[in-house]
């Protein structure tokens, strides 16, 4: 059965040494609902590991409260807590062979010899790793282990599954694999999960929710689709995809549209209703690569000469020098009949306007 | 505890130390304070008072006597003498082992040199050489010569020499290998000479663990009891054998402290000196890994044709005088009638059976509380959250620091008179062995604890399993290669000691050592040699014992090691 899990005003202060003091965690407030799954995504030492060790019990918190299933388990011991946690290192006992790392979790609990057995014969088998009981871990692959690692969790049927970077010792194949694989393991068990990783790739792929997290405050949360096509930061905007940002100043505010003087011209741009632009205020304006078109320099918006063209298989990647130091990002779908446009040739740059994010700045 | 929405709680910013482990630190602490400060403290008192009276007294009157002064001078030089020479022989060798390509056997007989002073009695050098140099002398009467005498600072310098070299062997073969051949390599591709690679990369590189190899023969030659007791004879005292002459001789326990007192000094300062100085100015980190081997190896030929055969005389040599051993204790009397007899060991195994009986059951008893006492030490300084944890692991060391021959004066002191007697029993010799001797086995397990990558525990609690069972299923199994390794040299050294236990045998509790002694004492040679071979050869037979326990009861153990 999943259950949710709430964090309180979750604060964590670490004590360096008598003077130093450092906030990891700075008054987290979140829900996740029964059988969500959660990404926190922030760079390192943004907390997210902090947080999830504090929800593991690992760590205890300066000040707030950890919730699962409506129950306070701020105060609880590590094994009394209905937990799964999946480390970055897996932390597969080295002295143990497949089979007893498997069984760990049952044989503390009492469980039956037999039953225990079954148990993790079953488990082996969902994660796909039948026929490996006695080996040990330095013997199995990187993704084995990761495997043998989801079973020894998902053997005690947790209600909370918490995984910290579970992929970042994976190569970049495997890693996908294995994102899909957890994906519909977490949904077939029904846990809920709360994922850590500084990814943005992987949050955007197995994510039913993103909490971006930046110097232990919750910078923005939301679907995939709702973060990147409406940042509601700089530092947002920046972090889940790429982006050009540009500076600009609001000549007028309407409902849901500014307009934007930029670079000598006026550009309407659609704006969240809530948002709190002035006119007269400066604002960032971020356009991601793929948004931005190459054409012939007349009516163009912005006009540079290509300064570097790589070629990444499904797209080029362009950077554009519009005058020095002002430099601009830019994807094109490759196509046969489209060449593009040769290093050191001058080009014109245009954009849609509902493709710009106006942001504060 | 009922929830506020400001996310106030009791704000617990610092970790305290689990309830449970209440009763343990007490436990610790309480005999830390009986069998390690508070023999101190009497020592102290003794030496520094008169009649209640605090006073420098003893000390001065100690050293008024010529004797004793000239004791101190000797102890210095012949301290200095051994390092030096140990030093050197160390370099060599540790220089052939990882510079200079050798034959297996080779390889072999070095190992053999090396590891037999580490698990031989402590007289052994000193009686295969006086069998070997001494009066009626195998060597002597090959050579014809009659007017030598090998006691004296000579045999002392030599018999220490050979027992303690191969420390610093130890200490420089590490040092040497972990040196990162790139840097020879990178010498010699600039157009350097393989002996002027020596001289400006590896000599420099290497000289921390120079200076911490002459530190450690320093102070084992300074606190050497054994050896000048055989080898020194009157006319070369040192303050070892003075302070226990005194006090054995003279009965006189405040002249004797006095005298040992005065040890104490220049063992602190090695101490200090060792991990203040030489730590600090290390370039090379021990890492355990190498295997590596650089292309700019050896010192050219000519200074590998005399460093090796250098270190081929001094092998040679030490196998001379273990065979000297060996075959000594298979004759009637050495060098006067060499014919066959088995009667030595017949002695060794009726005269000398309780001997036998009661330091093998001196040692094993040592070991098992030795390793409790470790593994306990050993988690409990390794959590931070414990208050005053530098100083327990400091004062869990202090008696390693401390000369044997002042460890024992102090536990007379302690333990004959006041409110805790324990004279005569097995209990106060446990005790020095097992707090003198476990600073191996503490310091491996901390440093085996702290590689232990502490998600494994925190796997182990969230996985359901409580704080014991986490600490008996995963900590102690994955530590137990460092817990065993302490146990083994436990063992050994139990066996072995004398320096601080010749103060505390009795008529009850008596150990081979010290029957070692008194044979060489009453010029029965052959008994003692006996008696050391026996002692060997339990040595041997416990250090595989107690590997051979660890992989019955962790048969994974092996398949651990071979871990990545």
């Amino acid at each position: 059965m999943a259950l949710s899990i709430s964090l309180v005003h979750l604060t964590k202060t670490f004590t360096k040494d008598r003077q130093t003091t450092f906030k990891a965690v700075d008054d987290v407030h979140l829900d996740v609902m029964a059988g969500e799954l959660v990404t926190l995504l922030g760079p390192s030492g943004c907390g997210k590991t902090t947080i999830l060790r504090m929800i593991a019990g690992f760590e205890r918190p300066t000040k707030g409260r950890v919730l699962i299933g409506g129950q306070d388990i701020t105060d609880m011991a590590v094994n009394a807590r209905d937990i799964g946690f999946i480390f970055q290192n897996y932390a597969l006992f080295p002295h143990m062979n497949v089979f007893d790392n498997v069984a760990y979790g049952l044989k503390v609990r009492h469980t039956s010899q037999t039953e225990t057995e079954k148990k993790v014969a079953e488990t082996l088998d969902l994660v796909g790793l039948k026929g490996v009981e006695k080996r040990f871990p330095n013997q199995l692959s990187g993704g084995e282990q990761q495997r043998v690692a989801l079973a020894r969790v998902f053997a005690i049927n947790p209600n909370v599954l918490l995984m910290d970077e579970p992929l970042a010792n994976l190569d970049a194949k495997l890693r996908i694999y294995m994102l899909a694989e957890i994906r519909s393991l977490q949904k077939r068990l029904g846990a809920t999960c709360i994922f850590v990783t500084h990814d943005q790739k992987e949050a955007l792929a197995i994510a039913d929710r993103i909490v971006v997290l930046n110097k232990g405050r919750i910078e923005q949360a939301g679907t995939p689709f709702d973060l990147y096509a409406n940042p509601a930061s700089f530092f947002v905007a920046d972090f889940i995809g790429q982006a050009n940002i540009f500076r600009g100043r609001i000549e007028a505010v309407r409902e849901g549209e500014l307009d934007v003087s930029f670079y000598g011209r006026s550009l309407g741009v659609r704006c969240n209703p809530g948002a709190s632009f002035r006119k007269g205020d400066e604002v960032a304006l971020a356009i991601r690569p793929d948004s931005l078109a190459l054409g012939k320099t007349e009516g163009s918006m912005l006009a540079g000469q290509v300064l570097s063209r790589v070629f990444v298989g499904d797209k080029m990647e362009y950077v554009i020098e519009v005058e020095p130091g002002f430099l601009v990002h830019l994807f094109e779908p490759y196509s046969r009949d489209n060449q593009g446009y040769p290093v050191g040739s001058r080009v014109g740059i245009s954009v849609d306007p509902r493709d710009v994010i106006p942001l504060p700045v | 505890m009922p929830l506020t929405l400001s996310g106030q709680t009791r704000a617990n910013e610092k970790k305290r130390v689990d309830r449970a482990l209440y009763p343990m630190i007490l436990l610790l602490w309480g005999a830390l304070g009986v069998f390690v400060l508070y023999p101190l403290v009497r020592l102290f008192h003794t030496v520094f008072t008169v009649d209640g009276a605090v006073t420098a007294a003893n000390l001065a009157k100690a050293f008024s006597h010529w004797y004793n002064r000239m004791a101190l001078l000797n102890s210095l030089t012949l301290a200095t003498a051994v390092a030096a020479a140990g030093t050197f022989l160390g370099f060599l060798f540790a220089f052939s082992v990882t510079r200079i390509s050798l034959p297996r056997v080779m390889k072999w007989f070095l190992g053999i040199v090396v590891v037999f002073p580490f698990v031989s009695p402590p007289f052994t050098s000193s009686i295969a050489l006086t069998l070997a140099l001494g009066p009626n002398g195998m060597l002597l009467n090959l050579l014809n010569v009659t007017d030598f005498s090998i006691y004296g600072f000579f045999g002392t310098w030599i018999s220490e020499t050979l027992t303690y070299f191969p420390v610093a062997f130890l200490t420089l073969a590490a040092v040497l290998g972990a040196i990162d051949p790139d840097m020879e390599d990178a010498a010699m591709s600039m157009g350097s000479s393989r002996w002027r690679t020596f001289l400006t990369v590896t000599l420099p590189l290497s000289v921390p663990g120079v200076a911490n190899a002459f530190l450690l023969l320093f102070g084992s030659s300074l606190t050497d009891f054994a050896t000048p007791l055989v080898m020194a004879g009157h006319r070369f005292p040192v303050l070892t054998t003075q302070a226990y002459l005194q006090i054995t001789g003279m009965y006189d326990l405040k002249g004797g402290s006095a005298i040992s007192f005065v040890l104490l000094l220049p063992a602190l300062l090695v101490y200090l000196l060792q991990h203040y100085w030489v730590e600090r100015r290390s370039f090379v980190t021990v890492t355990g890994r190498g295997g590596r081997h650089s292309s700019a190896r050896g010192a050219g030929f000519t200074a590998e044709a005399l460093i090796l055969s250098v270190v081929s005389l001094v092998t040679l040599f030490i196998i001379f005088l273990y065979s000297i051993i060996f075959l000594g204790s298979l004759v009637k009397v050495w060098g006067v009638d060499n014919s066959f007899t088995l009667e030595n060991y017949a002695y060794v195994f009726t005269v000398g059976l309780k001997a036998v009986k009661d330091t093998v059951l001196i040692a094993i008893t040592s070991t098992i509380v030795g390793s409790v006492v470790a593994v306990s030490i050993g988690y409990l300084v390794s959590r931070k959250e414990l208050p005053w944890r530098k100083t327990l692991e400091f004062v869990s060391l202090l008696d390693y620091i401390l000369p044997g021959t002042v460890l024992g004066i102090a536990y007379v002191i302690a333990f004959n008179t006041g409110p805790i007697v324990l004279t005569g029993t097995m209990a106060i010799i446990v005790a020095l062995c097992v707090f003198r001797y476990d600073a191996t086995g503490i310091r491996a397990t901390v440093a085996s604890l702290q590689q232990l990558d502490p998600s494994l525990e925190e796997a182990s609690l969230s996985l359901g399993a409580t704080r014991l069972a986490t600490f008996f299923r995963v900590t102690l199994p994955l530590i137990m290669p460092a817990v065993s390794a302490g146990m083994r040299y436990l063992f050994v050294v139990s066996m072995t000691a004398v320096s601080a236990t010749i103060f505390l045998v009795s008529v009850r509790w008596s150990l081979m050592t010290v029957r070692i002694l008194e044979c060489v004492t009453e010029l029965l040679f052959a008994e003692a040699a006996a008696f050391s071979v026996v002692l060997v050869l339990i040595v041997f037979a416990a250090i595989g014992a107690i590997s051979l326990l660890f992989r019955i009861a962790y048969p994974d153990y092996s398949r651990q090691l071979r871990r990545p």
